[in-house]
């Protein structure tokens, strides 16, 4: 147990929209470093869980501190990636211009860019790859290259707390491992990462997994979370042996 | 010096006649204020309540010249009460913002057409509101239309980042820090001004043509929101020259002729972008997406 | 996206929503109650809602007479007072080119004894109701099938004024059919002239003798017209400019000539075109012509930029409703006064 101070800690959390509660009673602890997978199918609230640390949603009870502060209270330090950003296919902004969105956290409403922006933008798309791209409007990139499009946007943000809902998606095997190396790259600084995720192989590399259906039905370290009992529960099937 | 004659029917139009300059000034004023506003339109696929904002204006219109109030007056309540209505809707019900967007928009627009119906103080002014009257264009509408102009690019200024975020996605916005409410609201404000400074030109029927098409045009060849503006100014310029050109030497309604061009214009522009398109949709599945 | 709704928010929101309806309802009423096309009563309002009416104490069987417009209303009252309730259907004010009945009308127009509508696309948007009135046996009676009609012509046409404008193709002179011009009502002689059928036509539906109420109409409409020909009889030179092309009547009558109008067609529902304003302001100069009438139905403020570009005034002129008065006659004498206080300046 580290003796700093929790980056997320959630106790008897509910989640949901308005009067709709999707889970509850979430008790979750995460230190900086750490990596979070939340596991679970569509509609099991892994969204609404990512959403409520993002500080989107309202908490439905319970507590929850984002680098000890309420959600959404920092928006320098947390970083948020939405599962399909939704007009990609019509935007004729830039891959590099849709980075450089990244910086507009710290930036506010009237900065300009300085040098060290320009540079964290251009590190983040050297890192998932979007620079071979940078110069193209976002409509003319394929799925796998807007995703990693949006994936750099986040990272050049250069937060404390990354929250990723479905990071690979659309990716193919090098783009997952690729993905999983800059997550490790982010924990190895000192970066707290919650990602929510289909994938159980990604889950094996956490710190802990939270399995989801629509209530927790596991918290742990992959080896006490990802038993078969806790996975039947969550899809109706087990891992091969 | 034949030359310069042949292309006289282009300029000596506007050189002998006042109030075609002064249609032409108002209606490139238009042009710039939905050049602005238009381009945040179409990045952030708001045209839809763009065109309900159009009409929803019209029965506070009436309303406003049945009080003898100036019509634009009763054009920011009924756009306000749209804005209103749209939010107070998706975030009290389970509805889509189109949803709330399209029931509104036909209600007020049934209301405004009962309102206008039955009145007999309302001295039958429907046509100019639907048509508007460009070439009726003087002075102080001028100066008006400078004060609009302003107020939109003053939004624009202070908003671009949040609207640029919240044309890819809402949570993005929201999470870097921009309150969405606010600058959704503020976007609207922007679009109701730029329908309100408009309308009285080109009239509610036409108003969202100056607002999308010239800056749909942008969107098909800019790749910055700075150049998309641009291009979108260009094209509504162009298409009030032009337009009123027409409507003098074939003796047609002024504001649909500069709506037509500029919707004409958007046609061109897809038309000439299409190759330059499916070319770099056919280059994609030989690039190589691995990192090694 | 939603976000956690409040309740103190959603209690505001109801009761701003409650109470904005009921503001919305009000206007309504308002814009409806101000509106009196109510049974029994002949009635006509000005736009100032200075109610002058005329009413007939409503007895409870007397048939209706219902009349498309008021001006052609206050004639029909005339003719038929005492022995039929007259209802105009067409709100005074509204413009008759773009009116559209509502379903009260309609059952009004079946429930009629007699119906009377201008005719020649006037009233638009009757056109079918009043078709499907006279095939379920309703009387209909139309006042531009008994009176001399004059051709549409285009004022602005510019081989007749030999003004050269660009797009006006000026060969094409006389040599197509020319629609007729719908605007009968602005000449007493053509009342005049349609007078006999529609008291026959009344008389029959009505089962009444009218022959002395259509005398007594007749010399009416005889001074008038004799009045208003002395009037003009002191211009040498009557030219009008107009708002839309609706004085043919009266200038044929009166002597005069409707050089251009803002709006060249017949019908309101259309918007000014460069060319045409173009048009207006070279006739006005060339003319030397120093008043231009514009009345309902085209924009004011493009008049007002030819009167600013030319230096004449603008004197605006109601030809399509009655605007205070009651009689057909009070409505003919004023206007033909108004435009002659015009040209006299």
């Amino acid at each position: 147990m580290s003796s700093q101070p929790l980056a997320i800690e959630a106790i008897k959390l509910s989640v949901g929209y308005g009067v709709h509660t999707v889970v509850r009673n979430i008790d979750m602890r995460a230190a900086s470093g750490d990596l979070v997978a939340l596991i679970g199918t569509n509609g099991s609230g892994k969204s609404t869980l990512l959403k409520t640390l993002a500080g989107m949603l309202s908490p439905i009870r319970g507590n929850v501190n984002v680098l000890a502060a309420a959600p959404g209270e920092l928006p320098r330090r947390v970083a948020y990636l939405p599962q399909h950003p939704v007009s990609s296919h019509t935007l004729p902004l830039r891959a590099r211009d849709i980075v450089g969105m990244g910086r507009y956290a710290r930036l506010g409403l009237f900065r300009r860019p300085t040098t060290a922006d320009h540079e964290a933008v251009a590190r983040a798309m050297q890192r998932t790859g979007a620079e071979e791209f940078q110069e193209l409007p976002l409509r003319e990139l394929s799925g796998g290259q807007q995703q990693r499009t949006h994936l750099a946007q986040v990272l050049a943000r250069e937060a404390d707390v990354l929250l990723l809902d479905e990071p690979t998606a659309g990716l193919d095997v090098a783009g997952k491992l690729a993905v999983a190396e800059i997550i490790a790259q982010e924990r190895a600084r000192g970066t707290t990462v919650v990602v929510a995720t289909h994938d159980l192989q990604e889950a094996e590399q956490a710190s802990s997994v939270m399995l989801l259906a629509q209530r927790v039905v596991a918290f742990g370290p992959p080896k006490v979370a990802l038993r078969d009992e806790y996975l039947r529960e969550c899809f109706g099937f087990t891992q091969p042996h | 010096m034949t030359r310069l004659a042949l292309l006289e029917p282009i300029w000596q139009p506007y050189a002998d006649n006042e109030f075609l300059r002064d249609a032409l000034a108002a209606s490139v004023l238009v042009s710039l204020i939905c050049a602005i506003a238009g381009t945040y339109v179409v990045l952030r696929g708001l045209s839809f309540i763009g065109d309900a904002l159009a009409h929803g204006v019209i029965p506070g219109i009436a309303v406003s010249l049945l009080l003898g109030v100036p019509g634009f007056i009763g054009a920011i309540v009924g756009a306000g009460i749209m804005m209103w209505g749209v939010s107070s809707i998706t975030s009290r019900t389970r509805l889509s913002s189109d949803t709330a967007v399209g029931l509104l928009f036909v209600g007020m627009l049934s209301l405004g057409v009962i309102i206008t119906s039955r009145s007999a103080t309302f001295v039958g002014d429907i046509t100019r509101i639907l048509f508007g009257e460009l070439l009726g264009v003087n002075k102080a509408d001028l100066a008006w239309q400078v004060v609009v102009l302003l107020a939109v690019a003053a939004i624009a200024l202070v908003g671009h980042r949040p609207f640029v975020l919240m044309s890819l996605d809402d949570g993005l916005a929201r999470t870097s820090g921009f309150s969405v409410k606010w600058f959704h609201g503020a976007m609207l404000v922007m679009v109701a001004l730029a329908i309100v400074g408009s309308f009285q030109l080109v009239g509610t029927l036409l108003v969202l043509g100056l607002l999308i098409a010239p800056a749909a045009s942008g969107a098909l060849v800019a790749r910055r929101v700075s150049s998309m503006m641009g291009v979108a100014a260009l094209c509504g310029v162009a298409a009030s020259y032009v337009g009123l050109l027409i409507s003098y030497h074939f003796d047609v309604s002024a504001g649909a002729s500069v709506v037509f061009t500029a919707v004409y214009i958007f046609i061109m522009v897809a038309v000439l972008t299409i190759p330059k398109r499916q070319r770099g949709h056919h280059e994609l599945p030989h690039q190589h997406e691995h990192r090694h | 996206m939603a976000d956690g709704s409040c309740n103190p928010i959603t209690v505001r929101v109801s009761r701003f929503m409650a109470v904005a309806s009921i503001v919305a309802l009000v206007v309504l009423g308002a814009s409806c109650s101000s509106n009196d096309a109510s049974p029994a009563n002949e009635t006509t309002l000005s736009a100032n809602n200075n109610a002058a009416s005329t009413t007939v104490a409503p007895v409870a069987d007397l048939p209706d007479v219902v009349v498309t417009y008021s001006v052609l209303a206050a004639l029909v009252s005339d003719l038929v007072k005492g022995v039929a309730d007259v209802i105009t259907l067409i709100p005074d004010g509204q413009d008759p080119h773009t009116f559209e009945p509502s379903a009260k009308d309609i059952a009004t127009l079946n429930d009629a004894a007699l119906v009377v509508a201008n005719g020649l696309g006037l009233e638009v948007g009757i056109d079918g109701a009043l078709a499907n009135a006279a095939e379920s046996g309703t009387e209909v009676f139309f006042v531009a099938d008994h009176v001399t009609l004059i051709d549409l012509v285009d004022v602005n046409d510019h081989a007749h004024h030999g003004h050269a404008h660009p797009g006006a193709d000026s060969g094409h002179a006389n040599d197509h059919e020319h629609s007729k011009d719908p605007h009968v009502w602005l000449s007493p002689e053509s009342m005049r002239e349609a007078l006999p059928a529609l008291a026959k036509a009344a008389g029959d539906a009505l089962g009444e003798d009218l022959s002395s109420a259509a005398a007594r109409l007749d010399a009416d409409l005889r001074e008038v017209d004799a009045e208003l020909s002395a009037t003009f009889s002191e211009f040498e030179n009557c030219e009008l400019v107009t708002g839309h092309n609706e004085l043919g009547y009266f200038a044929q009558q009166y002597g005069c000539e409707v050089i251009a109008a803002i709006l060249p067609s017949a019908s309101t529902s259309a918007e000014e075109s460069a060319g045409a304003v173009e048009f207006v302001i070279d006739v006005v100069r060339t003319h030397g012509t120093d008043v231009i009438f514009p009345s309902l139905g085209s924009s004011m403020a493009v008049a007002k930029r030819v009167a600013e570009t030319t230096g004449a005034r603008i004197v605006e002129v109601n030809t399509h409703y009655l605007d205070g008065v009651t009689t057909y006659v009070d409505f003919i004498e004023s206007l033909g006064n108004t435009i002659a206080a015009g040209l006299r300046g």
